[in-house]
């Protein structure tokens, strides 16, 4: 049977991290949201250049 | 949106509206870690009382003469999309009253108990309400006991337990 790397601490550090942020002040995390926004309307303006499933790269 | 929670304070002032709570996305926000929404929710309380949504025309007036735009169902102050709603039922209707008085960058203003909340989203209902659900469970941002009593007194009781299984930690 194969065996898969135990992940359950990596989930805890997740978890950790989102308390943390559920910890923070209110005005940060406004501005957090803010940014989240601006990186939303970046990610929003990339366009598809290609349908392909393998881009092209260029050789070595 | 320090300048935008201080338009609305004036606005209180200026008797457009009664009272006021940030709700949704961005009250969710204030218990829960930070997400991406894309608006800022206003519950009002307004002084006239009617069953259509011109009851909010003063609010519209008041903004655009201080040079805010609306378009479509929100008003833009500081490039923020702001809706307001009036209160439409008795949940939340309480959940104005209650909500609790807090500081953002040293400006007064008001936002929903996480049980009024929690509520709302059961009542709406949407597949992403369901998830915030589960947010403020699982983030124990939530005092079950009051919102036992929210549930109770505005008859959501047999929702939550049919629809418990989505959200239970």
């Amino acid at each position: 049977m194969k065996k898969y790397p135990d992940i359950r601490a990596i989930i805890k550090k997740k978890e950790k991290h989102r308390r943390s942020l559920a910890a923070l002040t209110f005005e940060k995390k406004i501005e957090m949201i803010f940014k989240l926004r601006e990186r939303r309307t970046f990610i929003k303006s990339g366009r598809v250049v290609s349908d392909s499933q393998n881009p092209k790269t260029k050789s070595p | 949106m320090k300048e935008t929670l201080k338009l609305i304070n004036r606005m209180v002032k200026a008797g457009v509206i009664k009272d006021y709570a940030i709700g949704g996305a961005i009250a969710a926000i204030y218990y829960l870690e930070p997400f991406d929404t894309a608006d800022l929710d206003i519950f009002v309380q307004v002084k006239t009382s009617g069953s259509d949504l011109m009851i909010l025309a003063p609010i519209y007036e008041y903004l655009i003469e201080r040079g805010c735009k609306a378009k479509g169902e929100f008003v833009y102050i500081e490039g923020l999309p702001v809706q307001f709603l009036p209160v439409f039922n008795s949940l939340t209707a309480e959940a104005v009253k209650k909500a609790q008085t807090i500081e953002y960058a040293r400006v007064t203003t008001r936002v929903m108990r996480p049980e009024h909340l929690v509520a709302i989203m059961l009542d709406t209902g949407r597949p992403k309400d369901y998830l915030r659900i589960s947010m403020f469970l699982e983030g124990g941002a939530v005092s079950m006991r009051s919102l036992n009593a929210v549930l109770k007194r505005h008859g959501l009781t047999k929702k939550w337990k049919d629809n418990e299984y989505r959200f239970k930690p």
